[in-house]
């Protein structure tokens, strides 16, 4: 398990979803005021990037079938999804943002 | 005296029978219920029927959101591969093909719906079929082979997902359809037509407007007659829609009217009888009508509700329609309705895709009646929260105006 830097904090978008390679994953960032949440960029229901979908609440809607995920413990909180999306543990320092893998 | 006696009885184990289920034992632990289907399966989702199950081994695994086991787990007996025979609404009993009488003190109907036939198919031939169940998308995904020519009977939804697949299992598909466009039923030409026009690049021959004629078996091919050609055809699909499994609603004289009608809580005409998915005609939010939605969420929503209901606890099912498909890589999505009359503002964007608005014109107040989607995944999670609403148009209609901006300043 190691830090890595993924983006620079006041790079990120607010309330959108970012996505960025790290050790081969492809994850998704989500700026929430002072926060970073990173999770798996793939839905676990199809070939969608929760990147590219609409957040609110602290969770995002997968834009092919408009499952939603928590963005703080990956939980699919509605169908068609029904498996959680990886989570990762994230940070920001000096501007940095690392996630943990 | 009835054999077997639950104080919720649900017939049909589709997908809504699953989700009254679930909506039951959300509000009651100690409710006891029972399924009653004629398919041999546990409950199961369609939608992966017409996609995935055609396109990947073992694709139809994805339609099984519980195991067997869960169900037992959950204390919701099924029971598989019978049929509902008659309800006799005095004593509460259900009959059934398997000499089990059934009490109830609520009676959920989620009896789903059959594929339309058409007069001029031989549907008993094994060459052509329908796609409803798990078995037909086995045996149409063994005949998707390279080169088979494949002609499906309908430019619908599942028409065209299926020649999507067909396509991608390098045959050839062919749609047809006695309207002169694809999704006629349910999009306006403005948005059908980039859909249409992107069957025809991949390689789907289009054949719209087009009467059928006679079809019969000629060695290992159908040949079809479609208008002044004939066609020879390794597979024929039939999608030209469903009719709802009313029979025995009707027989037990509840109000049927092209479907089982209910309230927004599910409710029939009688109060132990609830009606929920696909098989219901219920009223529509946004919509001012009393309408049967064929669509995963009725199934999955409208049912989730109606279990709640069953049990006791009033739960409103109010959601606008909504509608996803994915064919041919394209994700199209389809929010409320697209009237006739309804004026159609475009967003259309080369990277971002189209999303297409319905504004109400018919009392001069703009309200957003629909939305449809491709490839604009995102901006349909903005589109279905501006539902019924007021917005500025001219700032709608420009693109470089992000939807997310005009959602907050409608507020």
């Amino acid at each position: 398990m190691t830090w890595t830097t993924v983006a620079k904090f006041d790079e990120l978008p607010e309330e959108e979803g970012v996505c960025v390679v790290a050790e081969g994953r492809k994850i998704a960032l989500f700026k929430i005021g002072d926060e970073v949440f990173a999770i798996d960029d793939t839905c676990s229901h199809a070939e969608a990037q929760l990147s590219q979908g609409f957040v609110e609440d602290c969770a995002v809607e997968c834009p092919l079938h408009q499952a939603c995920f928590d963005l703080r413990t990956g939980a699919a909180l509605s169908a068609p999804a029904t498996e959680p999306v990886n989570t990762y543990p994230a940070k920001v320092e000096a501007g940095a943002v690392l996630i943990e893998l | 005296m009835a054999e077997k006696q639950y104080d919720i009885l649900i017939i049909g184990a589709g997908q809504a029978g699953r989700r009254a289920a679930e909506g039951v034992r959300s509000v009651s632990q100690t409710a006891s219920i029972a399924i009653i289907g004629e398919e041999l399966h546990a409950p199961y989702d369609r939608p992966p029927l017409s996609k995935e199950a055609l396109l990947q081994e073992n694709g139809a695994a994805l339609c099984d959101i519980r195991t067997h086991q869960s169900y037992a787990d959950d204390h919701i007996d099924l029971y598989l591969g019978m049929r509902a025979l008659s309800i006799n609404r005095a004593s509460k009993t259900v009959s059934t093909d398997g000499g089990v009488l059934f009490g109830y003190e609520k009676l959920i109907l989620a009896t789903g719906s059959r594929p339309k036939m058409l007069p001029v198919l031989p549907y008993d031939d094994e060459l052509v079929r329908s796609l409803r169940t798990k078995e037909d998308a086995a045996v149409i995904a063994g005949r998707l082979r390279p080169g088979a020519l494949v002609v499906i009977v309908g430019a619908g939804f599942i028409g065209l997902e299926v020649a999507s697949a067909a396509l991608a299992r390098g045959a050839k598909p062919v749609v047809i359809d006695v309207a002169d466009r694809v999704l006629g039923r349910v999009l306006p030409r403005t948005i059908s037509e980039p859909i249409a026009q992107a069957h025809r690049e991949a390689g789907v021959e289009l054949l719209l407007g087009a009467s059928l004629g006679v079809a019969r078996r000629k060695a290992d091919k159908i040949e079809i007659g479609v208008g002044d050609r004939t066609l020879s055809a390794d597979l024929v699909i039939s999608g030209v829609g469903v009719t709802p499994n009313v029979e025995l609603a009707e027989a037990a004289g509840l109000e049927v009217d092209d479907g089982l009608v209910v309230t927004q809580t599910g409710h029939t005409s009688d109060p132990d009888i609830l009606g929920a998915g696909e098989v219901v005609r219920h009223p529509v939010a946004l919509t001012n009508d009393v309408l049967r939605l064929e669509s995963w969420q009725v199934a999955e929503k409208q049912a989730y509700a109606v279990g709640r209901n069953a049990a006791g606890v009033e739960t409103v099912y109010a959601e606008p329609p909504w509608f996803w498909s994915d064919q041919l890589g394209m994700n199209i999505q389809l929010v409320g309705a697209f009237s006739p009359q309804a004026r159609i503002i475009p967003r259309i964007s080369e990277s971002c895709g189209a999303c297409y608005f319905a504004i109400d014109e018919s009392d001069g107040s703009g309200r957003i009646l629909g939305a449809a989607t491709i490839d604009a995944g995102a901006d349909m999670s903005v589109a279905r929260r501006l539902m019924g609403r007021r917005i500025d148009l001219d700032a709608l209609a420009d693109t470089n105006i992000p939807l997310r901006q005009i959602m907050k300043s409608s507020r």
